[in-house]
C-alpha cells in the first residue's frame, strides 16, 4: 500500500460503515492527489518526491476526515434511513406476498410452475427497491459481465479456466447426495447446484442429504448414505488439494502458504460436516418427525456456513492481491462481506424453515408429494426474496458503477452468457434426469425443463454472488477504483488461460 | 501576506460559490484558481476545500456529477444550483456590508 493509499484510508476511516460513500470520497480525494503529483512532476520532481509533496500538502488526514464526516453526516443518515426502510418495509412485504402467492395460489390452483413466478417477483422487488434507492437498485444482472470472462470464448477455455470458477463452486456449492438414488442405483450424484442466494450455508462444501421420509425410513438406505457421504468427502478433499495447487501455481504462492489453503478447505469441510450432524440425527430417528427437524435445522446452520465460506474467500483473495493474512485483516474483511447477509439470511431462512413446517403439517397432510412441492416452493420464495439483501449488500460494497456498466456488456454478450447457462444447466441437470431424480417431477410427470430452468437460475445466482464478492474485495482492497480491480481480475483471468 | 485561518474560514464558501457560478469546476481546479487569483495570499488545501464543497452540496447549494475531463480522467464536477446563486448574491451583499463595517471600525472611517 502506498502512502497515498494510507492517507486515503485514514481520511475516509470515519465513513467505514458506508462503503459506497467512502469509496466516492476516496475517489475524489485520489483524483486531487494525482493532479497534485502530476503538477509536482511537471515541476521537475521524481515520482517519490512528487508523492511526498502531495501527501504533505494534503495536511492531516484525520482532521480532514473529521471535517468531511461532519459535512456528510446528514447524507449518511439519509442513506442509513433508506436502508432501514428497505429492510423494515420491503422485506416483510415481499415475504408475505411471496408466501401467499406460492403457498396458497400456485400450489393449489396452477401447479408446479414456480419458476415462472421468479420473473414478476424479481421485477416487483427490483422496481420497489429502485423507488426507495434510486441510484443503487441497479444490481440487475451484475454478474453477467464476469461470467464470460471466466468461461472464456469457448468450452475449451472454460475448462482451462476451471481453476477460477471451480473454487467458486466449491466454496459456494453444496454437494448433494440423494439417498433414494443410492438405494436404487448403488451410486451417487454430485451436483454443485445450491444457490447461496437461498442458502449461503450451502457455501460450505459439505455433504447434504436430500431427505424424504420414505427414504430415511427405508431399510438399507442409511448404510448406503453413509458410504456415499464418505466417498463424497474423499472426492471433495481430492478436489480441494487439486484446486489449491492450481491456485498456488497461478499466483506464485509458496508451498507453505498453499498448505494453509488446504487447511482452510479441510477445516471448512470438517466444520460443515459437524454442523450437518443433525442430518445424522434425522436418520437415526428414522421417523417422519425427523424430516421436519431436518428442515428446521437446515435453515439454522446457514449463517455459520456463510461465515466460513466468506472467510475462505477472503483468504484466497487477499493472497491473490498480495496482502497480508493477518488475523485482524482477514476477519474484518470477512465480516464486512458477510455481516449483513448473515443476519438477513438468518431471519429469512428461519422464517422459511418455520413456513415449511407449517405447510407440511397444515396443508400437505404429510403427503410426500405435497411435501416436496412445498419444500421447493419455499426454496423459490427464499431465492426471490433474497434478491433484496443482495441489492443492499451491493450498495454496501460500493458496486454501483459496476452495476451500471454491466448494462452495456450484457447487450453484447447475452447470447454467450445464455449459452453457458444452458451448458451449466445441462451439466447439472442431465445426471439427475437420467437417474429419474428431477425435482419438481417427483410425482413422475417429468417436468424436467422446469427443473432445468430452476437449476440454471441457481447456477447463475451462485456465480453471481461469487463475482460480487470478488469485485467488492478487489475494489475495496487498496485502490478504491473499480477500473483497477478490473485490471487485477483480467490479469488473474489471463493467467488462468495460459 | 498570509491570512489567519479564522479569517480565511468565513470566506471559503462565498468564494467557492463565486468560482462555481462562473462555470462548473472540480476540486483541484478550484484550489489552483484560488491560489492563482490571490497570488498566493490564500493557500487553500484539501482540508479547506472539500469539507466546504460537501457541506454546500448537502445544503443544496451545489450539485455534483462525475464526468470525464478532456484529459480522459474521471473528475467530480461541481456546479451552483439556483438556490446556490441566490445564496451567493445574499452572501456577497452581506460580505460587502461586513467588510465595510470592519474597515470602518479598524481604520476609523465612517461606516
Amino acid at each position: 500500500m502506498t502512502r497515498m493509499d494510507d492517507l486515503l484510508e485514514a481520511a475516509t476511516f470515519r465513513f467505514r460503515y458506508d462503503a459506497g460513500l467512502r469509496q466516492e470520497i476516496a475517489r475524489e480525494l485520489r483524483a486531487h492527489l494525482e493532479d497534485s503529483i502530476a503538477a509536482a512532476r511537471a515541476d521537475g520532481m521524481d515520482e517519490a518526491q512528487a508523492e511526498d509533496a502531495a501527501v504533505r500538502a494534503f495536511g492531516d488526514p484525520d482532521e480532514i476526515g473529521e471535517k468531511l464526516w461532519q459535512a456528510n453526516r446528514r447524507r449518511m443518515r439519509r442513506r442509513a434511513a433508506a436502508m432501514a426502510a428497505v429492510g423494515v418495509v420491503l422485506m416483510p412485504a415481499g415475504i408475505l406476498a411471496a408466501c401467499w402467492f406460492i403457498f396458497f395460489f400456485l400450489d393449489e390452483f396452477i401447479g408446479r410452475v414456480q419458476v415462472l413466478i421468479c420473473i414478476p417477483a424479481i421485477g416487483i422487488i427490483y422496481l420497489l427497491t429502485r423507488l426507495f434507492l434510486p441510484k443503487t437498485a441497479r444490481f440487475g444482472v451484475a454478474f453477467l459481465r464476469w461470467l464470460p470472462l471466466a468461461f472464456g470464448k469457448s468450452v475449451g477455455t472454460a475448462f482451462r479456466n476451471a481453476w477460477i470458477w471451480a473454487p467458486a463452486l466449491a466454496v459456494f456449492g453444496r454437494i448433494n447426495v440423494s439417498s433414494n438414488v443410492i438405494t436404487a442405483w448403488r451410486a451417487f450424484i454430485i451436483s454443485f447446484h445450491s444457490s447461496p442466494m437461498v442458502q449461503p450455508g450451502g457455501g460450505i462444501p459439505v455433504i447434504s442429504l436430500e431427505a424424504a421420509n420414505t427414504q430415511i425410513s427405508h431399510a438399507g438406505a442409511g448404510q448406503s448414505w453413509i458410504i456415499g457421504q464418505l466417498l463424497l468427502f474423499l472426492v471433495y478433499l481430492v478436489c480441494a488439494v487439486w484446486i489449491g495447487r492450481r491456485l498456488r501455481s497461478a499466483s506464485g504462492i509458496d508451498s507453505r502458504r498453499a498448505s494453509r489453503w488446504h487447511m482452510v478447505f479441510i477445516v471448512s469441510a470438517l466444520v460443515g460436516l459437524l454442523i450437518r450432524t443433525h442430518v445424522l440425527v434425522a436418520w437415526l430417528l428414522s421417523h417422519h418427525e425427523a424430516v421436519y427437524l431436518f428442515m428446521l435445522l437446515d435453515s439454522a446452520h446457514m449463517p455459520f456456513g456463510a461465515l466460513i465460506s466468506a472467510l475462505f474467500l477472503v483468504i484466497v483473495l487477499r493472497r491473490l492481491r498480495g496482502q497480508s493474512l493477518s488475523m485482524a485483516g482477514v476477519l474484518s474483511s470477512t465480516f464486512v462481506i458477510i455481516g449483513p447477509m448473515v443476519w438477513v439470511f438468518l431471519i429469512v431462512n428461519g422464517a422459511g424453515g418455520l413456513l415449511r413446517l407449517l405447510c407440511v403439517r397444515c396443508l400437505a397432510k404429510f403427503d410426500i408429494l405435497r411435501f416436496l412441492d412445498v419444500s421447493h416452493a419455499s426454496d423459490l420464495f427464499l431465492m426471490v426474496t433474497a434478491f433484496l439483501p443482495v441489492i443492499i449488500v451491493s450498495e454496501q460494497c460500493g458496486l454501483r458503477r459496476a452495476c451500471v456498466r454491466l448494462g452495456d456488456f450484457v447487450l453484447h454478450h447475452l447470447w454467450r452468457y445464455m449459452a453457458f447457462i444452458l451448458m451449466g444447466a445441462l451439466l447439472l441437470g442431465l445426471p439427475r434426469w437420467a437417474a429419474g431424480e428431477a425435482f419438481g417431477s417427483a410425482d413422475g410427470h417429468g417436468l424436467v425443463f422446469l427443473w432445468l430452468a430452476r437449476e440454471a437460475i441457481r447456477f447463475a445466482l451462485q456465480l453471481g454472488l461469487t463475482v460480487m464478492c470478488f469485485e467488492f474485495y478487489l475494489t475495496r482492497a487498496g485502490t478504491f477504483e473499480l477500473t483497477e480491480a478490473e485490471k487485477v481480475s483480467s490479469q488473474v483471468l489471463s493467467e488462468g488461460t495460459r | 501576506m498570509e491570512f489567519r485561518s479564522d479569517l480565511v474560514k468565513g470566506s471559503v464558501a462565498p468564494i467557492v460559490l463565486k468560482l462555481l457560478s462562473e462555470r462548473e469546476r472540480y476540486g483541484y481546479e478550484i484550489v489552483k484558481l484560488v491560489n492563482e487569483r490571490t497570488q498566493g495570499a490564500f493557500q487553500w488545501k484539501e482540508g479547506t476545500l472539500y469539507p466546504c464543497l460537501h457541506q454546500l452540496e448537502a445544503d443544496g447549494l451545489l450539485s455534483s456529477a462525475w464526468r470525464e475531463a478532456e484529459s480522459g480522467k474521471q473528475r467530480k464536477y461541481y456546479r451552483v444550483t439556483r438556490k446556490g446563486r441566490a445564496e451567493l448574491a445574499s452572501r456577497t451583499e452581506e460580505w460587502a456590508a461586513f467588510s465595510k463595517t470592519v474597515t470602518a471600525m479598524l481604520m476609523g472611517a465612517t461606516a
